[in-house]
């Protein structure tokens, strides 16, 4: 036969076991975080009759516990306001030593931080005080304060305490991750309007010579994170069309913003600066003067005469272009007079150098992209794979330029493309 | 893994990076550079005998430590920079911008001499 006080306890028993079958039940529901840690701890402080509860969260950054949630009367007063360092207060010895605690009087525990009860009004008599741990690491600490009754917590209650906030730290970081699929998610949607963005700065049509003195085609084949290629055509009178390939140092939205800016001060520069060269001199100035984490760009600028069939060439750094001579089906790895990338020093050696075409020759300019191309082993397209293809390539720039970047995929094949591919050519067709 | 170790003797920092400086590694070389060129430490010397790839954003990297050196007259060299990165260098003429050396102790004889 059971006492009295026996079949008390056991209710009791029965209760606490109850509510932590509720909790399971909540937990595999699809509440928000917010309302799910409300319901738990709301439970827990039901079942052990405590006054008031609260949970404070590690912010990883400031390394501080921060009141998260809180539950009783001076709710208001504490959450989202309460900090404290690891190893302050009782919540802080928590969190230090990732022990439970049991406090039956706070008021003669030296570890109480009385500051919190000073600033809420809130008298803390009792505390029970577990943390929140996931994988060994300390994510938090939850607190229940005062007994209803009056009564110190027991060492039962602790028990049914820890067991809780297993399940809070289990909600928590399920929460945690889902916020963090949620912000990769929205990142690679930001990168994918960027991309397209970066993409609309590229010509989508070609200029062209009625007299068919030339023809000139470019493509730009952009990596999965939003690279730096840029190509531009800028045609300034009957005489001249300026154009330009380079590749700015970096990924990502910096470089397509650091990018964007540049294709719009080449457009304005070329119209008002005397020279090719003193259009690149410009553009190297004002990179300089607006410079930000070592970004700088390769850029080669090119300015064709379009009736004689000259053409200079300014070079700060960029690979330079192949030239394939009609006459002797030649094609020469043209090496025009360098100068550094620009947008790293003021006085950047450059210096322009000019040409004259031939009926039938090809320039052909590219980014690191094509030759850097890697295949399922690892091996690099190189400069002499392009050189083959070139050397019996056809002389139409848009079949000439298709071509190589279909040769330089099929090479790389299911590799992930890790650089932008970017291909300009001209035909000069006298 | 991308290692960093910075050894500093009187006013020059050794800095010696093993392992690829791409995207995802090079700000780890830029936090090392930006502690020592907010000290203004005068003698910047990057090891790069362990890389053996870096890409455009690990340049940068360098050319920003380069930039902050310059503003306060101090050194930023470079050695045992070998295989695909030399050519990175070469390429875009970037030879031209850095002071490059075969030895670290070249690279700190040179700065003694500088100096």
């Amino acid at each position: 036969m059971k006492s009295p006080s026996d079949i008390a306890a056991l209710n009791r028993r029965i209760d606490e076991l109850t509510s932590l079958i509720d909790v399971t039940a909540l937990i595999s529901s699809t509440l928000e975080l917010d309302e799910l840690v409300h319901l738990v701890m709301q439970k827990a402080q039901t079942v052990m009759h405590a006054e008031a509860s609260s949970i404070m969260l590690l912010n990883k950054i400031s390394h501080k516990l921060e009141c998260r949630f809180a539950l009783g009367e001076v709710r208001d007063r504490i959450e989202d306001t309460v900090q404290l360092d690891i190893g302050q207060g009782i919540a802080g010895w928590v969190a230090e030593h990732a022990e439970p605690v049991i406090v039956s009087d706070v008021k003669s525990d030296p570890r109480f931080y009385s500051e919190v009860d000073e600033t809420t009004g809130f008298e803390t008599r009792s505390i029970i005080a577990a943390p929140l741990s996931v994988k060994g690491h300390v994510i938090g600490v939850a607190e229940v304060l005062n007994r209803r009754d009056g009564q110190p917590f027991t060492e039962d209650n602790l028990e049914l305490f820890v067991t809780f906030c297993r399940q809070v730290a289990l909600v928590i970081e399920n929460a945690q991750y889902h916020q963090f699929r949620l912000t990769q998610e929205r990142l690679q949607q930001e990168l994918a309007s960027a991309a397209s963005i970066q993409q609309s700065f590229m010509p989508q049509r070609f200029p062209h010579s009625s007299a068919n003195r030339f023809q000139i085609f470019g493509k730009n084949v952009p990596a999965a994170a939003v690279g730096g290629d840029l190509f531009d055509f800028i045609e300034l009178d009957n005489e001249h069309l300026a154009f330009v390939i380079g590749d700015v140092a970096g990924k990502g939205i910096p470089a397509a913003l650091y990018m964007a800016r540049l294709i719009s001060d080449l457009r304005h520069h070329s119209h008002v600066q005397n020279s090719a060269l003193d259009t690149v001199k410009e553009i190297n100035s004002l990179l300089v003067e607006r410079r930000f984490k070592g970004m700088f760009v390769t850029l080669q600028y090119m300015l064709l005469n379009t009736q004689s069939g000259k053409l200079t060439i300014v070079n700060g750094g960029h690979l330079p272009p192949y030239w394939r001579h009609a006459a002797t089906g030649e094609v020469e790895w043209f090496r025009p007079k360098g100068g550094i990338p620009l947008g790293i020093f003021e006085s950047a050696p450059l210096a322009e150098t000019t040409i004259k075409l031939e009926p039938g020759d090809n320039i052909i300019f590219f980014t690191d992209g094509v030759i850097e191309a890697r295949n399922s082993v690892g091996e690099m397209y190189t400069q002499d794979r392009l050189l083959k293809l070139l050397q019996n390539a056809p002389s139409n720039p848009e079949m000439l330029v298709r071509g190589i970047i279909r040769d330089v995929l099929k090479f790389s094949l299911e590799e992930e493309q890790m650089d932008d591919i970017t291909v300009v050519t001209l035909k000069w067709c006298g | 893994m991308l290692k960093v170790d910075v050894n500093k003797q009187d006013d020059i920092a050794i800095i010696t990076v093993e392992g690829d400086i791409d995207l995802y590694s090079s700000p780890q070389v830029r936090k090392e550079i930006i502690k020592l060129t907010n000290d203004e430490t005068k003698g910047i010397i990057v090891n790069l005998a362990g890389v053996t790839y870096m890409d455009s954003s690990g340049v940068a990297t360098l050319v920003e430590g380069l930039q902050l050196v310059n503003d306060y007259k101090g050194k930023l060299f470079m050695c045992h920079v070998q295989g695909v990165v030399h050519d990175v260098f070469e390429l875009s003429r970037l030879d031209k911008v850095f002071s490059i050396f075969p030895k670290e102790a070249d690279a700190v004889k040179a700065y003694h001499e500088a100096n």
